[in-house]
C-alpha cells in the first residue's frame, strides 16, 4: 500500500515537474503564453485539469476494453480521444451555461480554447502510449493540471516583469516570451538531466 | 506612381500567410510543433505534408458551416473530428516520407488534430469574400509554416546530430542540447525577432529612398518654376 502511494506521489511530481506539459513537452498555445491576470491562469489551469482527468478517465476504460486489444496506432487512439473529449467538453460547457447565465458569455472562450487543447489531448496521449493503469493516470493528471498551474504563474509573473523592462523593440512581445519559457525550460532541464521520449 | 514602401507592401500583402502574418513568427501558433517538431529534418517534412493536407479541407467546411451559420463551438468541434479523421487517412502518404517518421513525429502528429493555425484560420475565414480567396489564404499559410520550420529543423539536426534528413554530414562535433526543447523555444524567439528586425528595416530603408525621392522632385519642380 505505501509502495503504491509513494509510486503514485512520484508519479504527480514527474507529471508536474520533471515531464511538465509546458516546459517538457512544449504544449503550449499563444492564449498561455499571454494570461491577462492570475484570476484568468486558475480558471483556464482549472479548466485543463477537469477536461483531462474527465476524459483521461473514459479514455483509459476504451483503451483497456477495446483500443488496446484490436492494436490500434497512436493516430487512431487519438481520433476516438477526441471523440470523447468533445463529448465531455460539450456537457461542461452545457453545464456552466446553465449555472452561470448571464456571466457566461465571458468565459465561453477561455472554456473553447482550454476544450480543444494541446495538453490535454498530449496528456491523454502520453498516458495511452506509456499504458499507465487507471489510478497512475489519475495520478499523473492530477500531476499535469498541477504542472500546468505552476507554469502558467511562473509565465504570468514573467510576463509581469518583462512588461516593467526595457526589451529592445524587436523582442517585444512574442519573442521575448519564448526566450523566457525557453530559459525556465533549461532550469527545468536541470533538474531532470535528460531528454524525454516523444 | 506607387512608392516603393507601397510596392513593397502590396508584396507583402499577397503573401499574406507566407511572409507577412506567418502563423509562426507573427501570431506564435503551433508552437508545440515549432519546437519540437523540428528535433528532425524528416518530422518537419511530415508535419508540413499532413498541414497542407487539413487546411484547405478545414478552411472549405469552416467556408460552408458559417454559411449556414454554425457557431465557433459547433465548427471547432466538427473540425477536430474531421482534422484526426483525415491524420488517419494520410498516415500512408505521411509514412512514405520516411520508415521511422512516425517515431520521429511521437505524440505531435496526432496533436495536428487540435493545432491552433488550424483554428486560427477557420475563425478567421471570410464568408463574405469567395471561397478560392479563402483556400488560398490557407495554402499560403502552411506554406508560411513550412518555410519557418524546415530550416530551424535542419539547423537543429544539423548541430544535434550531425545529419540533416538523416543523411550525415557532420562527423564528431554535435551539441546534442540542440535538440531539447529549450533550445527550440529560444530558438524560435530568436527566429522572430530576427525577422522582425530585418522586416522593419527593410521599410526604413524604402522610406528613406522614397523621401530623397520626394526631395529630389521637389528641387527639380522648385528649378523649372
Amino acid at each position: 500500500m505505501l509502495d503504491t502511494m509513494i509510486k503514485l506521489f512520484a508519479l504527480i511530481f514527474t507529471a508536474a515537474v520533471a515531464e511538465n506539459t509546458i516546459f517538457g513537452r512544449a504544449l503550449v498555445t499563444r492564449k498561455m503564453l499571454f494570461p491577462t491576470g492570475r484570476e484568468d491562469v486558475f480558471i483556464f489551469s482549472g479548466l485543463i485539469t477537469t477536461l483531462v482527468i474527465a476524459t483521461g478517465v473514459l479514455c483509459y476504460f476504451v483503451d483497456v476494453l477495446f483500443l488496446y486489444p484490436e492494436g490500434y496506432s497512436v493516430t487512431v487512439r487519438a481520433l476516438c480521444y477526441i471523440v470523447l473529449l468533445a463529448v465531455v467538453h460539450t456537457l461542461l460547457v452545457l453545464e456552466v451555461a446553465k449555472q452561470s447565465g448571464p456571466e457566461f458569455q465571458q468565459i465561453k472562450n477561455v472554456m473553447v480554447m482550454a476544450g480543444y487543447n494541446a495538453a490535454v489531448l498530449g496528456t491523454i496521449l502520453i498516458c495511452s502510449i506509456n499504458r499507465y493503469a487507471l489510478a497512475e493516470r489519475i495520478a499523473y493528471f492530477i500531476g499535469t493540471g498541477v504542472g500546468v498551474t505552476m507554469s502558467l504563474v511562473l509565465i504570468q509573473v514573467g510576463s509581469d516583469n518583462i512588461a516593467m523592462s526595457r526589451v529592445p523593440r524587436a523582442f517585444r512581445g512574442l519573442p521575448i516570451s519564448l526566450i523566457y519559457i525557453g530559459i525556465l525550460s533549461l532550469a527545468i532541464y536541470g533538474l531532470v538531466g535528460h531528454q524525454l521520449a516523444f | 506612381m506607387k512608392t516603393r514602401l507601397k510596392r513593397y507592401r502590396d508584396i507583402t500583402g499577397r503573401m499574406d500567410g507566407l511572409l507577412s502574418a506567418n502563423p509562426i513568427i507573427t501570431y506564435g501558433l503551433t508552437l508545440p510543433l515549432a519546437v519540437m517538431g523540428t528535433v528532425d529534418t524528416r518530422a518537419a517534412l511530415g508535419l508540413s505534408v499532413a498541414l497542407f493536407c487539413i487546411n484547405p479541407v478545414a478552411m472549405l467546411l469552416a467556408y460552408l458551416m458559417k454559411k449556414v451559420g454554425l457557431g465557433r463551438e459547433v465548427y471547432m468541434l466538427i473540425i477536430s473530428l474531421v482534422s484526426s479523421l483525415m491524420l488517419v487517412q494520410i498516415s500512408d502518404i505521411i509514412g512514405g516520407i520516411h520508415s521511422q517518421i512516425f517515431s520521429l513525429m511521437g505524440i505531435y502528429f496526432p496533436l495536428l488534430a487540435v493545432n491552433t493555425l488550424t483554428f486560427f484560420l477557420i475563425t478567421r475565414c471570410d464568408p463574405q469574400k469567395s471561397l478560392l480567396n479563402n483556400l488560398l489564404r490557407s495554402i499560403r499559410s502552411s506554406a508560411g509554416f513550412a518555410v519557418v520550420i524546415l530550416p530551424v529543423a535542419a539547423f537543429r539536426e544539423l548541430l544535434g546530430k550531425g545529419s540533416v534528413f538523416g543523411y550525415k554530414l557532420l562527423d564528431g562535433f554535435t551539441i546534442p542540447s540542440v535538440l531539447l526543447p529549450f533550445f527550440g523555444f529560444i530558438l524560435v524567439g530568436m527566429v522572430c525577432a530576427l525577422t522582425r528586425f530585418a522586416s522593419r528595416n527593410i521599410k526604413y530603408q524604402l522610406l528613406r529612398r522614397d523621401r530623397r525621392d520626394r526631395e529630389a522632385a521637389a528641387e527639380e519642380a522648385a528649378k523649372v518654376c
